[in-house]
């Protein structure tokens, strides 16, 4: 197994656990929750390297989520999946050095590449 | 009003069509997303059979059922977009209401979770037959809802309910809210502007439960009732 471990939240069930698998046959291990509070929980009892969060979510929203973990959390990279087809919406622009972008649907690949950048680039800070 | 008011109203319009459109090509976008996961996972279970692994029953018949129960949702989301888009097609017709309101609800349940709100629906188990614009219809009911989300607060409930009230379609929204509330969203400028065209009458209430919510009556529009834009030769009520 590799030594990342990834939280993947986004409330389409099926989509995150589907990732879950494919990220597994591939050596990195994942975890999934289908929503932001779950992720807030998950993230107080487990070390994640990679968080990976869909934009738009009931409750709490992947903004007010990358927010929260920068707090709790700052080393923890951050990767926003968004549906939305132009500039992605609600960036927090203060969190763009940290923050990758994939919009729905992409490659695995696309995001397996996103991870290692994200944690290349925690490895030279 | 139909003429010095043409252009925010076109606007207005179209800013409801969007609304609409964006929500559904969002869920749309989901539903593709995961298909395209899916078909992913079967070509990595492939891939690992070249190296001798063999994926069990199980596992294909999970993929399988993924892939039509989200085929399943996509057709229906379409299904919704395509009933919507047709409402446009008449600027006044006869219609089932809770036929229309039944699959705009459909569409607003998102938004609604979005909202951290339940959106219940209680439709009349009759039809109820109303000749108006269904376009706009669904355009004062959108607005109800959005305002009903906002009042309802986070893990809140807003309800939908149609019936028939000596012989007078009535569709009801409720939520926790107050009266004043409710009587400023009923008086603001751009409901009061589609009431109107649409001879749709409008009134807060409280329920049983004590909760409130606002309250619409249908009159049926005859067609050569309402006035010409001059600017562009249609009804008002277009």
């Amino acid at each position: 197994m590799s030594q990342y471990r990834i939280l993947l939240v986004d409330d389409e069930q099926e989509l995150v656990s589907t990732l879950v698998e494919r990220l597994g046959f591939r050596d990195i291990e994942a975890e999934a929750v289908t929503n932001g509070h779950d992720a807030v929980e998950l993230m107080n009892k487990e070390h994640f390297d990679v968080l990976v969060a869909d934009l738009k979510m009931p409750g709490l929203s992947g903004q007010e989520l990358i927010r929260i973990v920068k707090e709790r959390h700052p080393a923890v990279k951050i990767i926003l999946i968004t549906g939305h087809g132009g500039t992605p919406e609600g960036k927090p622009p203060e969190f763009n050095d940290v923050l990758e972008v994939l919009l729905k649907p992409f490659d695995i690949n696309a995001l397996l590449e996103a991870i290692h950048r994200l944690m290349e680039k925690g490895d030279e800070d | 009003m139909a003429v010095n008011n043409h252009t925010e109203r076109s606007a207005r319009d179209l800013e409801f069509f969007g609304k609409i459109t964006a929500s559904i090509s969002h869920e749309l976008n989901n539903v593709v997303s995961i298909i395209d996961q899916v078909g992913g996972l079967l070509e990595d279970y492939v891939a690992m059979m070249k190296s001798g692994y063999t994926p069990n029953v199980d596992q294909l018949e999970k993929v399988s059922q993924k892939i039509q129960m989200q085929t399943g949702r996509g057709v229906d989301i379409i299904r919704n977009l395509n009933k919507f888009a047709h409402s446009v097609d008449d600027p006044l017709k006869e219609f089932d209401l809770n036929d229309v309101l039944s699959n705009l609800c459909t569409i607003c349940q998102r938004l609604a979770g979005l909202k951290r709100v339940t959106l219940k629906e209680d439709f009349a188990e009759t039809e109820l037959m109303v000749t108006n614009n269904p376009f706009l219809v669904q355009e004062i009911i959108f607005l109800a809802l959005q305002w009903a989300f906002d009042q309802a607060g986070d893990d809140g409930e807003v309800r939908l309910s149609t019936s028939m009230d000596r012989d007078i379609p009535v569709v009801e929204i409720v939520t926790k809210t107050t009266e004043e509330q409710s009587r400023s969203f009923l008086d603001g400028e751009v409901l009061a502007e589609i009431l109107q065209a649409t001879e749709i009458e409008s009134e807060t209430f409280q329920d049983n439960t004590e909760k409130r919510g606002v309250r619409f009556k249908f009159q049926s529009i005859r067609a050569n009732d309402s006035p010409t834009c001059q600017k562009c030769d249609t009804r008002a009520i277009l």
